[in-house]
This record gives structure tokens, sequence and C-alpha cells, in this order.
């Protein structure tokens, strides 16, 4: 009854309106209105924005008729606040109402807006970054593009979603709040060249971005809303509630739910722009392009495979000898040679720049190669048209169910299993650092004589390989892995169960063109270790992993335990067979004191 | 290394003179560029992706807080400083994305940028400047007195 005499006064106050209480009722409900306060669903009126001076009315967080009432009150009052709120104003007048307030000329939101005109809308991913856990999954941007034939897309608005986080944050307790929600979490508002900067020239991280396909006005209605939100605060949840999950709930202001809804409890970036790439709009695709943007070091491998193997060589022989730059065998060369040569050591000099190698001598011959560049003609030498990467909606999907038939010891038994994310090494290349792991609570369930038993839980596990691309120096690292979980290893004994923490480093190669890894690593293992019933035990591995032929790939590896009794090894052997993009199968073989058969079907979905 | 490299940048900039320019600002020492944009925090580098300042929340894109520290002369050292070992490498070769966005912050006209790019590239060899801060007076100095006509007047 009281918001039935509330919409009355309300009504009262709206000028030339030919709404009705219960219209302004029903607009309250409608899905813009809902998104445009970030409510969390018609069911769940309660905001994703925690802050309280995003909202007009007191109880604008968890009532949306609150907030529509508050702000029609507002426009019809406060001419300034369609500054504030630009793309409320914009939907209101579009939903007929009109205001006593003529619309304000909004000076900063203008230049803002069409300083330099916002003509579309792009999203951005950036690849995985082993080095930093946080950002295994990749991570996800939004771009107001402005760019034209004279103005670069470096200037472009470029907006992040991140968690603020105190200097020096203990690394448990970022990890933890991050989990749980400890940290307060919102939009800025950068230039695009901050961004790509560093990503690809610091992280050395491949972007791709996909510009949408929307309508002039569905440009501005983002650009405005944005706008609106730069300073609101959210509560940060790493696994769901994250960039991914609150970019793709500004894109869905327009393009209805197409990105959010049916999500998993956890939101990986890559599955969002998985289902940007399938998603229609207006009768037409959602995605109007892909542009790729290499990394520092994609665009060195690339560079690099332009120098033949003489200029290759006195390349390298440049970069240990900058006086090098100076004699006959350099200056002899044609311009253009000299060119590719530089542009190539420039590449690889940042590279290891980056990498901190030698920074005495990486000055040293920066400005060498500044100064022997500065004496040829302007203009590039080396132009990379096609980059080999694939764009990331075509990656394999983070989670899977899977059901094996097993053959241990001459018995048979059933297993099914279920990984939250997100590949392992044998997977699909794409939009991933090859020769890397990332698995996290990886299950598999036993049915054997009638009884369920937990087979595997491994939460976390992790390997990146880092191996050399080039044979240049300092090219390639260290090889590591870690692995904590839960194995009922048959191969071994019978009722054999481990419970353990193990991590190990080493080394790796590239052979083969590159399509095959060589590895060796000493390990370590801590738990409760079934086969030599220590509590401490080290090994040594040996493994291969290979492309056998197109996407067949196969790893190899043999490991030898230091408490081991017998002189046996382990022996794995994993070859798969993708039958599409979301289906694989994979034939597992493991030998110690035993041999075990896997026949494993695994179905990869968002 | 790049923290290090710009921080030592940044420090090194004190022995260097400001460029004569229309309202005096040297952004290096009156805008608080270095802390603002890099602050020495190895950290902070590692978990930016994910992590970023909202400290910088403005809509506006400029960080800066002082109203002498806004103009286009401070928004192109701040390019500058964040983006200079891409941008040095730039300049050597004479073109590039960075170098072209470089300039269109600072207010030059597009078909200038291939002249300014030349005189930068003449002064650049000549001072072997290893900088951002050296850069910065390079770029300058060119565009308020050879190209003034072709660029924003701060």
């Amino acid at each position: 009854m009281l918001r039935r005499i509330s919409s009355l006064l309300l009504c009262s106050t709206l000028s030339f309106s030919t709404y009705s209480a219960s219209d302004i009722e029903q607009l309250a409900q409608h899905p813009t209105w809902l998104k445009l306060g970030h409510y969390k669903s018609p069911q769940e009126l309660k905001s994703y924005i925690i802050s309280d001076d995003f909202f007009l009315s007191p109880r604008g967080k968890d009532d949306p008729y609150r907030e529509l009432e508050a702000t029609i009150n507002a426009f019809n009052k406060q001419p300034e606040k369609q500054c504030r709120y630009p793309a409320r104003y914009q939907w209101l007048l579009q939903q007929g109402i009109k205001f006593k307030q003529p619309s304000s000329d909004c000076d900063e939101l203008t230049q803002w807006r069409e300083g330099q005109p916002i003509h579309s809308v792009s999203l951005v991913f950036a690849s995985g970054y082993m080095s930093n856990p946080a950002s295994l999954y990749g991570h996800m941007l939004l771009k107001l593009n402005r760019a034209t034939e004279s103005h670069n897309q470096l200037l472009d608005y470029s907006i992040n979603y991140g968690a603020i986080v105190p200097d020096n944050e203990n690394g448990l307790v970022y990890i933890s709040k991050g989990l749980f929600g400890g940290y307060v979490a919102g939009f800025s508002d950068q230039l695009f060249y901050r961004h790509q900067h560093n990503y690809g020239e610091v992280e050395l991280r491949d972007l791709w971005e996909y510009e949408l396909n929307l309508t002039t006005d569905e440009v501005r209605f983002i650009s405005n809303h944005i706008w609106e939100l730069m300073g609101a605060k959210y509560t940060y949840y790493f696994a769901d509630e994250n960039c991914a999950f609150h970019i793709a709930k500004v894109i869905e202001l327009v393009a209805g739910d197409k990105l959010t809804n049916e999500l998993s409890p956890w939101v990986i970036p890559a599955t969002i722009f998985s289902k940007l790439a399938e998603a229609e709009h207006n009768d037409q695709s959602l995605v109007r392009d892909i542009k790729f943007t290499p990394s520092r070091s994609s665009t060195f491998y690339q560079y690099q495979q332009h120098l033949n193997e003489q200029e290759n060589a006195l390349a390298k022989r440049i970069f240990n000898n900058a006086e090098l730059l100076k004699s006959a065998d350099f200056v002899s060369l044609n311009v253009q040679t000299q060119k590719k040569i530089i542009e190539v050591l420039f590449e690889f000099v940042q590279l290891q720049q980056l990498r901190q190698y030698e920074s005495e001598h990486i000055k040293v011959i920066k400005k060498a190669l500044v100064r022997a560049r500065l004496k040829l003609p302007i203009g590039n030498e080396i132009k990379v048209g096609n980059y080999q990467q694939s764009a990331p909606h075509k990656a394999q999907k983070p989670s899977n169910y899977s059901v094996s038939a097993l053959d241990v010891g001459s018995k048979t038994q059933s297993n099914l299993g279920f990984r939250l994310s997100y590949f392992d090494s044998l997977a699909s290349d794409i939009a991933r650092v090859p020769y890397s792991n990332l698995e996290m609570l990886d299950v598999e369930v036993a049915v054997r004589d009638s009884n369920m038993y937990l087979d595997k839980l491994h939460i976390l596990d992790l390997e990146s390989f880092n191996p050399a691309y080039t044979d240049w120096v300092n090219e390639g690292g260290w090889s590591w892995q870690l692995n904590l979980g839960f194995e009922r290893d048959r191969t071994n004994c019978q009722g054999c169960k481990s419970t353990f923490a193990m991590g190990g480093a080493g080394k790796s190669m590239l052979f083969n063109n590159d399509r095959s890894l060589v590895y060796g690593m000493v390990n370590g293992y801590f738990g409760e270790l079934a086969s030599t019933a220590q509590l401490i035990d080290a090994s040594i591995e040996v493994g291969v992993i290979s492309d056998i032929y197109q996407d067949i790939k196969m790893r190899a590896a043999i490991e030898r335990f230091y408490h081991k009794q017998t002189a046996e090894l382990s022996k794995n052997v994993e070859l798969v067979v993708p039958i599409n993009q979301d289906t694989d199968l994979r034939l597992i073989y493991k030998s110690s004191e035993q041999t075990l058969w896997q026949l494993k079907l695994n179905y990869y979905w968002n | 290394m790049l923290r290090a490299t710009l921080s030592a940048a940044i420090l090194a900039g004190a022995f260097f003179v400001a460029p004569a320019k229309a309202n005096n600002v040297n952004p290096w020492q009156q805008c608080g560029l270095g802390a603002m944009v890099f602050p020495d925090n190895g950290t902070a580098a590692a978990i930016s992706n994910v992590i970023w300042d909202l400290g910088t929340t403005a809509v506006s894109s400029n960080v800066s807080s002082q109203e002498t520290c806004e103009g286009a002369d401070v928004k192109t050292a701040q390019f500058i400083q964040q983006t200079f070992p891409v941008l040095e490498q730039e300049i050597a070769q004479g073109e590039g994305e960075y170098v072209a966005a470089m300039l269109k912050v600072r207010g030059c006209e597009a078909t200038a940028h291939a002249d300014i790019v030349s005189a930068i590239r003449n002064d650049y060899a000549d001072k072997q400047a290893t900088d951002a801060q050296a850069l910065y007076s390079i770029v300058e100095s060119q565009v308020t007195s050879q190209f003034a006509a072709s660029c924003s007047v701060i």
C-alpha cells in the first residue's frame, strides 16, 4: 500500500509522463534496470555493488523500486544527476519518461566520451601468466575503442576490474581473502597503452581482442554505464565474482543474459570468450572481429625466423660483443640485412632486460643497437603477417567429466572422473602456455567389486617445463612441478594409498621442430607414501612429451624413487586422441610392480 | 629490472635541466610521476594483471592531482616513463605504434609525425640519451620549437 502511494506521488512529479504507478513498478523489475543496478537476479534483489554512494536511495542496494523512484526524483529536481547517471537517464528517456529538468550538457562526460569519440567496444583476453598464481587463468579487460586512422588504439580507454590489495600484502592473506571475499574491488580506467605494455612487454602475455557487433546507441549506453560505475565498490571473489564475471555483466546490459547464465560456480575468462564467440545479437554474431597482439616473446620467436643461418650466427655474436656492430662483418651487409639483424636483437635484448640477465651487458648492447640503428634509414624491415596462435574461444573447455575402463593386475574396474579446471600437458596448446599443466580439483572415483573407492584427488597439479624455443643464450628456464593430493596406487600394491605433497625442479629441451620435449626432474615427496611407507622420499623423473601427428599427443615418463625396495621403475605412458574440441580419448599405461591399462573418455565443458 | 631502470631514470633526472615550457612544469619533479606511475614495489608488478591500484579510478584517465600536472606535456612524460624501453626502440627504428601514440598524446598532428620523429632521431643520436626523462626533454624541446605549429600549446 505504501509503495502504491509512493508510486502515485512519483507519477505526479513526472512531467508529461504517460506512465502510471503500475508502469513504474513494472519498470523497476525490467531486466535492464536490474542490470543497471547490478542486482544479482530477479529472484535475489541484492546488488553486487556494496558502496552506498552508488545508490540514490538509502534502500537502493536491495530495492530496485526505491532506487528507480529516487532516480526519477533526482532527474526531476537535480539536472546534474543526469551527468552522474547518464546510462540511467538514457534508458529512462528511451522508456518514454519525460523529466521536468532539461537535458544537461555534462561537459566532463561529453569530453570523456566524445573528445575522441568512442565508436565500438571490445573485450580483451590476456593469456595466462605462469609466474603469478592469480594470473594462471588469464585476464579480461573491456576496451572502449576510439581509434581512427590518425588516432591509434594505444589511446583507447581500457577498463579493468580488480581487487584493491594493500602493498606488501602477505601471500597467505592474499590467497584467503581473494578466495573468500576479503577484498574490495572495482573498475578502473586507463589508456590501453598501459595494459598492452604491461601484459605484452612486461609479462610477455599475448592479447586477443574481440570487437563486439553493437549499434551506436548500445556503444553509448555501455560507455555511459561505465562512467556510472567508476568508483563503485564490489566484493572480490577470485573464483566466480572476478574480472570476467563483472565485465561480462556490463556487456549483458545490451547483449542480454548470454554470457553469465548457466555458468558453473567458477568463472574463467576463456569461458566468457567461448560464450561470446557462440552468441548472437541483433540477428548477427555478437563478435565482429578478432585481433591478435603478440607479446614481446612471441614477436622475438617470429622475428628470429627471418634471419638465415649466417645472419643468426652474426646476431648472436653481436649480442656477446656489441663492438661487432662497427665491424666489416656487419657494416658490409646490405642495409636491409643490417636492419633485420638489429630488429631481432632489439627484441631479444628487451627479453633479456625483463629477465634481468646480465643487466650491465644488456645496457651496453641496447645503447649500441640504438646508436647503430639511428644511422640506418627509417622503417621496419621485418613484417610478420600471420602468427600461428589461435583465439581463446577455440581452446579446450576448462572443466571435464570422464569415464574410464581399467585393467589392473588382471582385475577390472570402472572410474568416473571430474576436473574443475583447466588443462593438462596433453591438452590442445590453444590460448595457454605450451608444455605446462594447470589442473585444480581433479577427482576419480573407482567402482570395483561392487564397491566405490576414491581413486584420485589432486587438489592442485602444476607443471611448467619452460623450454628454450631458440638456441640463443639465456633462453628457457627451470622446469618445475607441484602436486598436492591423494592417489590409490594399485601398480605398487593392493590397497596402497598415498596422501602427498610433491615438488620437483629440472630442465627440459625441445626437439623435432619444437613438437617434442624431453625433460628431467628431481622430485621431493612428503606425506603418507604408500609404496615405501616413508614420510619423505625423493625421485628422479625423465620423460618426453610429443606431438605425434596433428593433435595426437603422447607423454611417457619413468621415475625411480630413492626409498623403493625393488629396482622396478615406475613407468607411465599416456596417449591422447582428440575426437572434437570437447572430447578426447586417452589410453594410459602404468607399470611398476603391476601393470595398469586405462581407456578414458573425456568430455570438456564450460 | 624495468622498474629499477625507471627509478634510476627518475633519480638521474634531478641532474637534467627542464626544457623551457609555457607552464614551467617538470613532470618528474612536480607531479610525482615516479611514485604515481610506477611505485617502487616489486610485488605490485607481479600481481598487476588482476590487481590494479584503484586509487586511480578517476574517469578522466589522468592520474595527476595538481592542476598544473594535467597538461599534454605531463601525459606525454607519463607515457614515456611507462613505455620507455619499447619507445626507445621505435624511435631508433623511426616508426611504430608507441611513438605515434606518444605524439598524439602530446597533441601533434599526424601529418607532422614523420618529421618530428626524424628530428627526435637526430637529437637522440647526438645526445646519446639513455633514460625516459632525457627522451622527454628531447621530445618537448622539438615540439615546442621546430614543430610548435603542429603540436598543442601547453
